[in-house]
């Protein structure tokens, strides 16, 4: 009964002309930035953060969640169409919507990925409804020990699922703790790596930081690739999918959005992974395997399905932990940490009205989401002839007003400028950069609950191997740790395998 | 594609980075009375840091440089890649300078109309034209609307 009075007062709530407004702005803003080639929706959500300043905490949580489900659906657009995911999810999209579209059945391939995404967001909701409030007793159980356990477990993962080498992906993290330790101490106002500089003394300003990463570095990516005309484009053709393809994809949708929101609870896990276990399920389990790769509506109806559902999966860690499971979910946490809200155990029994609002913003922005995108399917596809040498522009001087709009400070601009060289040539060389926000974002929690573990225990580091949980929870850290070291070499020693037998 | 030279050299950064954070790290406070001090932890990151680097760093120099590809178009359209991003980052700089000096309206228009050129977008009615409405539609948002404060320049 609490949940359906919770989500009454929700519903009560965002059906406000001023959250609907926030609702329907972040879906579209969404779609706009996942149909535009080259800017990921943590590049997107992190240039809107500034903007988001005036807004209060539900408007803020309500438009930011908008924009990333938005950014899901609409990077398939671009697949779809142009053969360029439009955000890293998107990829698998491209491999049978394409060719779908290249068959003329566009139209059929864009709603089955609006219809899978509604149904995964919307049935994925209800997932998100009735397990976020069953964490709650569990996250409060946790002390110091057990909080800096979970942290670690979380950034292992998430360092075993950014993809790569491992040993990239902890340097990428290891680099975002040290990035974090910058400025004050916390406790002691001891100096931390600032070189005698004021500006550095109050820390790295995320949204430089992440801007520079992500949108700097974006851009002097798009100036490598030299591609700076419109999108070609194919027509879109009938829109809706006839009797056989609707019932082709009943399946792949139910299943992908199942595997999506187990994927999305990871760290590390969400859109691109939960794409691909979709689509290798999909390929496993259909009765036309030859199909795939060659426009199978299945290819697209699953990840489709998936990558939406794995996007409200992602909310649970977040709003009972704190834990935010991607880079695009540490942006999101950034958001409501500067709007005063920390996301943790006690943020859904401290703010129901928030929580619940933000469940009934999602039923709403999904609706949003379907509306916007098969009536207007045109629209969108017509945003792609916009040239890249206009929009890439536009990029830069949106990343300058949002950088310096945050604390009109032209050392935040120079921390943006620098982190997009180094997020560049992380990028050029093949790191990671989601481990490193994730660290960022992370690291003053991880090193406060560290600390105060250490403080309860009178300095003893025994404390870290009492009681079940917070053993448990490090030693997984370090087997999966393993795994990443290990994976590579049983890959290695397999071809080894094959080539001297195919000798 | 992943650049071996490249790669090298981005681990020997973070190599040089972490063992300069060790150093720093190990010149702070290590206890707080009866508490750790501040630099318990940057310490124990930063050692991790280097062993992990270290590791990278000797694994990378075991790879083989790759095959040189002769003569091709790459090199000089990679030098004007670099060119490009280079005349990107400088011109933003310039504009980090700039705006608080000349204010927005003067420095976004110019920033985006270099941008434009740098892009390729060389006509010039077409660059003054998207520059002057960008700057103009992003003042109506950002500054009027939203109430975002950017530096409206000597004269206002």
């Amino acid at each position: 009964m609490e949940i359906f009075s919770g989500l009454a007062d929700g519903f009560a709530t965002i059906l406000q002309p001023q959250y609907l407004w926030a609702a329907f702005l972040g879906v579209f803003l969404g779609t706009l930035i996942g149909v535009l080639p080259g800017i990921g929706p943590v590049a997107g959500i992190t240039l809107l953060i500034p903007f988001t300043f005036a807004l209060d905490g539900i408007s803020t949580l309500v438009m930011l969640s908008g924009i990333y489900y938005g950014a899901q659906y609409g990077g398939s657009t671009t697949s779809i169409l142009v053969n360029i995911p439009g955000e890293s999810a998107s990829v698998i999209t491209a491999i049978d919507g394409h060719e779908m579209a290249r068959q003329g059945r566009a139209g059929p391939a864009l709603a089955v990925a609006a219809i899978g995404s509604f149904v995964a967001g919307t049935v994925a909701i209800v997932f998100l409804m009735l397990l976020a409030p069953a964490l709650v007793p569990v996250a409060l159980s946790f002390g110091p020990a057990e909080d800096f356990a979970l942290m670690v477990l979380g950034l292992s993962l998430a360092s075993l699922l950014s993809g790569g080498s491992i040993l990239k992906a902890l340097l990428s993290l290891l680099l975002g703790v040290l990035l974090a330790v910058v400025g004050l101490d916390p406790i002691s106002a001891q100096p931390r790596f600032t070189f005698g500089t004021t500006e550095l003394a109050a820390g790295i300003q995320i949204v430089a930081l992440i801007v520079g990463l992500f949108g700097l570095a974006e851009v002097l990516g798009a100036l490598e690739t030299g591609r700076m005309g419109p999108q070609v484009q194919s027509r879109v053709g009938r829109l809706l999918p006839n009797r056989e393809e609707a019932r082709r994809s009943v399946g792949p949708i139910g299943r992908g959005t199942v595997l999506g929101f187990i994927i999305g609870l990871l760290p590390g896990g969400g859109g691109i992974i939960s794409s691909l276990v979709s689509y290798a399920v999909e390929k496993g389990v259909s009765k036309n395997k030859d199909e795939f790769g060659k426009g199978a509506i299945e290819g697209v109806a699953g990840p489709e399905s998936a990558n939406n559902s794995a996007t409200t999966g992602a909310f649970v860690p977040l709003l009972t932990l704190g834990l935010p499971s991607n880079a695009v979910m540490a942006v999101i946490l950034t958001a409501l940490i500067v709007q005063g809200l920390q996301p943790g155990p006690r943020f859904i029994t401290d703010n129901p009205q928030l929580f619940w609002t933000f469940i009934a913003s999602m039923y709403v922005g999904n609706v949003v989401l379907l509306i916007l995108n098969l009536p207007l399917v045109g629209v969108w596809a017509s945003v792609l002839r916009i040239p890249s040498r206009i929009l890439f522009p536009i990029v830069v001087m949106l990343i300058f007003v949002g950088v310096y709009s945050v604390n009109q400070s032209v050392f935040d601009l120079l921390v943006m400028v620098v982190a997009g060289v180094v997020g560049y040539l992380m990028r050029r060389s093949d790191f990671p950069v989601a481990p490193l926000v994730l660290a960022f974002v992370l690291t003053p929690r991880l090193e406060q609950s560290f600390r105060q573990s250490l403080l309860i225990s009178a300095g003893d580091t025994g404390i870290f191997f009492q009681g079940a949980i917070t053993p448990a929870l490090l030693i997984t850290a370090v087997a999966v740790i393993g795994v990443g070291f290990l994976l590579p070499l049983i890959s290695a020693r397999r071809a080894r395998t094959t080539l001297e037998d195919l000798a | 594609m992943m650049n071996i030279t490249l790669d090298k050299a981005v681990a020997a950064l973070f190599l040089a980075l972490a063992l300069y954070g060790v150093y720093a790290a190990s010149q702070m406070p290590m206890t707080l009375g009866s508490q750790i001090g501040p630099g318990v932890f940057p310490l124990g990151v930063t050692i991790a840091f280097a062993v992990v680097a270290a590791v990278h760093l000797a694994l990378a120099l075991r790879q083989p440089e790759p095959m040189s590809a002769g003569s091709s178009d790459e090199p000089p359209q990679q030098d004007a890649s670099l060119r490009r991003q280079v005349a990107v980052l400088v011109t933003l700089l310039i504009a980090v300078v700039a705006v608080t000096r000349v204010g927005y309206a003067v420095t976004m228009t110019t920033l985006v109309a270099v941008s434009l050129y740098l892009f390729e977008e060389r006509r010039p009615l077409v660059v003054a034209a998207v520059a002057v409405s960008v700057t103009a539609v992003s003042y109506l948002l950002f500054v009027v609307t939203l109430g975002v404060r950017m530096p409206l320049g000597p004269t206002l």
